[in-house]
């Protein structure tokens, strides 16, 4: 209980540190902005005033233990709660390019496919390979066979595929491995051409090598896209983001430079949970 | 004894309490154990007794089709399929005089009138039916004598089993030297008898009724068995079996065939005059199309003398039949005629047909129904529907099958027929329909019972659907509808296929609703009228095992077929459950 009403002044520390000025600055120039958040599932709060800014092409890493609301954070951004009936936002505003995308005006389905989503489990459809990834966009009424081609060929190429599989687009990618059909579901997700790509824990069901090439499709991935990490690896976090943010008990405990997260935490918390005492 | 109480001390030692030499954990162990086993024998037995009753069949039904030939059925049969040749062109000729009557009357003339104008052809008409009326006296004299040999038959056959029983009786009494319960009633009754014929001796009647009584009592001795099986014997003799002569018999018949082409071509003279004065309407070229088409069905029937001339001359009572038609003849069978006077048949299509049909038409409102619902439930009602729509739809398997069939037959059979008549509605072609219970009344109450199975099933097909794959969709930008069609409809597609083949399972088995609600009469649905036939009466397999079983002797030939067509039952179940479970292994989707 004693923990609970420290925290919050903690996340207030945080974003204190910034004075007014640089944090609107910061705000008009980043692609994602999240103000004063609270989310519920049903009567249980998750998350707790969250503020957090996240800037273009940049790759922010969400650490935390179990059950901190990292995930459900990650979900908010492309409204995935929205298939959770208790799910709700209580208070505060997610701004994607500026808009509010809890507004009424906002059309679900174009921030989904501006905001791609990478699963924990790798997904793909029981669907031959073409057809996993042209989903996304025969979806969308496109049906001219040479536009759905060059787009496979494409996200294949961009998610370190094609070689692996130019042969056998017609397979089912079930019977792909796991790392394949993983990176799969990442080359799926950029056939709809999104801004932002989240990914939630993309490589807890991996084995090292397979991590290793999706963790190398990342860094490639981020010259065209913003990306979201959640992880539970921190070594990962280290190794492909460049900002960290670390929750706790459904609040933002500490949201800096990857580096400075990690060799210089500000926050107590942050460093027993990086150092090991817990989690 | 040492050894043993000191192991019994220690600390490892097996302190459990013991019964049969078995501790608690065993004892339930075997207990589960046995309950499966035991629902294995009895299904088995089962399985067995079916067979056992049922195999019978085809030897009963192999002898009865050699008897038909034997005694000459078969000839007079092909007699007769010319006659029913003749009939079909009565009535044929029928319908051209209702015809002709709807169109004057459609024309605005009045009753009176229509009769006038009709008088004109009466006479063709009369004079036409008549022209079998020798025909028809000569087939039935026939008959009656081809039935004569047959019943000769049976009853031989039957005296032979009788006296074959005695002897087997008098085999055993020899052998064992006892009387049983139903031997000593049988001869305490026989002294009895004896006794009342020594009205003038009253002692030995009186010492005749006293054995009788001791012999009830179980007092008797050797000269008793012996004195019964002295009695068994005169019984026995008494027994007189006239063989019959089929071969003079049957001779006999055939000996007719020369009146029979005799009357055939006299028939052959008066449709020839037929065809040289038809029928002519000048001012209706659509009864001289039908009258026209009447011409060249004579010329038809009259060919067909020719063919039948030649069946009769080949055949045969010698012919041998060969043993799987007994098999044959059921299976491809288009015919179920029972407890007949001439030869009764027991053909399987009329039954299978009706029972597909039934469940077909079921199956035709329960998919949309069922897996729709399932859809509604299981992707877009919400928590709240949900639990409101799903205990209603499992709550109609609840409802008792002769409550539904007597629903149907109150209620939706009249409904459906009412319906029908509606003025606005005689558009439809076969409306207005004639029978209230039919294959379409059975049919929709069937669906009624096959939804809660198909929903059920579908909605746990659905929901094995893993939700990553909804999520997955729902990422790219899909909506409900093109998740529910493009993802999660095929990945469930296998469940719901094998759903709809136990929903199938469910209303092929069902027997209540189609025995009061489908009319119950043994044809063959014959769509080359149209699907208009979805409104006639039909037989099913189930509806025929529980309307006759009661009524048989059993281990007659009868008794036997019912039999074989409950076999055809478990199999159509056995495949079908088969099918759905292949079905649901070979295409299982899972993820990852």
């Amino acid at each position: 209980m004693t923990k609970t009403k420290e925290e919050p002044t903690g996340a207030k520390v945080e974003t204190n540190n910034m004075s007014n000025s640089k944090q609107e600055a910061a705000a008009s120039s980043s692609l994602i902005q999240i103000k004063d958040l609270d989310f519920f599932y049903g009567s249980k709060q998750a998350l707790f005033n969250i503020n957090l800014n996240m800037l273009e092409k940049e790759v922010t890493a969400f650490i935390g233990p179990s059950g901190c609301g990292k995930s459900t954070l990650l979900r908010c951004f492309n409204r995935m709660n929205d298939l959770v009936d208790i799910a709700r936002i209580e208070n505060g505003t997610i701004h994607i390019h500026g808009h509010d995308i809890n507004s009424e005006e906002i059309d679900i389905i174009e921030l989904r496919k501006k905001v791609g989503m990478v699963f924990q489990k790798s997904n793909p459809f029981p669907k031959s390979i073409y057809e996993n990834i042209a989903y996304g966009l025969k979806i969308q009424g496109v049906k001219d066979k040479q536009i759905l081609d060059e787009v496979v060929e494409k996200c294949l190429r961009g998610a370190a595929l094609w070689e692996e599989v130019k042969d056998r687009l017609n397979e089912n990618a079930l019977g792909m491995s796991g790392g394949q059909q993983q990176r799969l579901c990442i080359a799926r997700t950029m056939a709809v051409s999104p801004n932002i790509i989240l990914m939630d824990e993309p490589c807890s069901a991996l084995d090292p090598i397979a991590t290793a090439k999706v963790e190398e499709l990342i860094h490639e991935l981020k010259t065209k896209y913003t990306i979201v990490i959640v992880t539970h690896n921190m070594q990962q976090a280290a190794r492909v983001s460049d900002k960290t943010a670390f929750f706790y008990m459904g609040k933002l405990i500490e949201l800096g430079k990857t580096d400075d997260i990690f060799m210089n935490p500000k926050q107590s918390q942050t460093e027993a949970y990086i150092s090991g005492k817990f989690g | 004894m040492s050894t043993i109480k000191k192991y019994k001390n220690h600390i490892f030692a097996n302190k459990r309490r013991k019964l049969l030499g078995l501790d608690g954990g065993q004892l339930i162990k075997s207990y589960f154990g046995n309950s499966a086993l035991v629902s294995i024998l009895i299904l088995s037995l089962i399985t067995i007794f079916l067979f056992k009753e049922g195999i019978g069949f085809f030897g009963q039904n192999y002898q009865s089709l050699k008897l038909y030939r034997a005694s000459a059925l078969e000839y007079v049969d092909i007699i007769r399929s010319q006659n029913e040749g003749f009939l079909a062109l009565n009535r044929y000729l029928n319908s051209i005089r209702t015809q002709q009557s709807k169109i004057l009357d459609e024309e605005g003339y009045t009753f009176s009138e229509i009769q006038k104008e009709i008088k004109k052809d009466q006479a063709f008409y009369q004079n036409f039916s008549r022209l079998n009326k020798e025909m028809s006296q000569f087939i039935a004299s026939i008959a009656e004598q081809a039935v004569g040999i047959r019943e000769q038959a049976v009853i031989n056959i039957n005296l032979k089993e009788k006296s074959d029983f005695i002897d087997d009786k008098i085999k055993r009494l020899r052998k064992k030297k006892k009387l049983n319960d139903s031997d000593r009633f049988e001869l305490s009754q026989k002294l009895v008898q004896l006794s009342n014929t020594y009205r003038s001796h009253p002692e030995k009647a009186e010492s005749l009724r006293l054995r009788s009584e001791a012999i009830q009592k179980n007092i008797w001795n050797q000269e008793d068995l012996n004195q019964f099986i002295d009695f068994l014997q005169t019984d026995k003799s008494k027994i007189a079996i006239t063989p019959v002569d089929f071969e003079t018999e049957v001779a006999k018949v055939i000996a007719r065939s020369g009146e029979f082409y005799h009357l055939s071509s006299t028939m052959e003279e008066n449709l020839q005059k037929v065809l040289k004065n038809p029928l002519v309407f000048s001012k209706y070229p659509e009864l001289q199309k039908s009258s026209d088409r009447f011409l060249e069905l004579i010329y038809l029937f009259l060919s067909s003398f020719a063919q039948t001339k030649e069946s009769l001359d080949q055949w045969s009572p010698n012919k041998p039949i060969a043993p799987h038609t007994a098999f044959t003849a059921f299976i491809t069978g288009k015919d179920w005629t029972t407890a007949s006077d001439w030869q009764d048949v027991y053909g399987l299509l009329p039954l299978l047909t009706g029972s597909l049909l039934v469940s077909g038409i079921a199956l035709l409102f329960a998919i949309p129904f069922g897996v729709g619902a399932a859809i509604y439930v299981n992707q877009l009602a919400s928590l709240k529907e949900q639990n409101l729509i799903k205990p209603y739809i499992e709550f109609i398997s609840a409802i008792p099958s002769v409550v539904i069939g007597f629903f149907g037959i109150a209620v939706f059979g009249k409904f459906l027929r009412d319906f029908s008549g509606i003025d606005f509605l005689s558009w439809v072609p076969f409306f207005p329909i004639s029978e209230r219970l039919n294959a379409f009344t059975a049919g929709g109450l069937l669906a009624l019972m096959a939804i809660p199975t198909i929903f059920t099933l579908c909605e746990d097909a659905l929901n094995n659907v893993p939700k990553s794959f909804k999520e997955a969709s729902f990422a790219l930008g899909g909506n409900r509808l093109q998740t529910i069609f493009k993802v999660i409809f095929p990945c469930a597609l296998s469940g719901i296929v094998s759903a709809i083949l136990l929903g199938f399972g469910r209303v092929i088995g069902e027997t209540m609703v189609v025995l009061l609600c489908a009319g119950n009469r043994i044809k063959i649905p014959d769509f080359t009228n149209g699907v208009g036939t979805i409104f006639d009466p039909v037989h099913t397999m189930t509806g025929i095992v529980a309307q006759e079983m009661g009524e048989v002797v059993n281990g007659s030939i009868h008794y036997r077929a019912l039999f074989i067509v409950g076999i055809c039952l478990f199999f159509i179940s056995l495949l079908v459950n088969y099918l759905s479970q292949w079905i649901v292994r070979k295409y299982k989707v899972s993820n990852g």
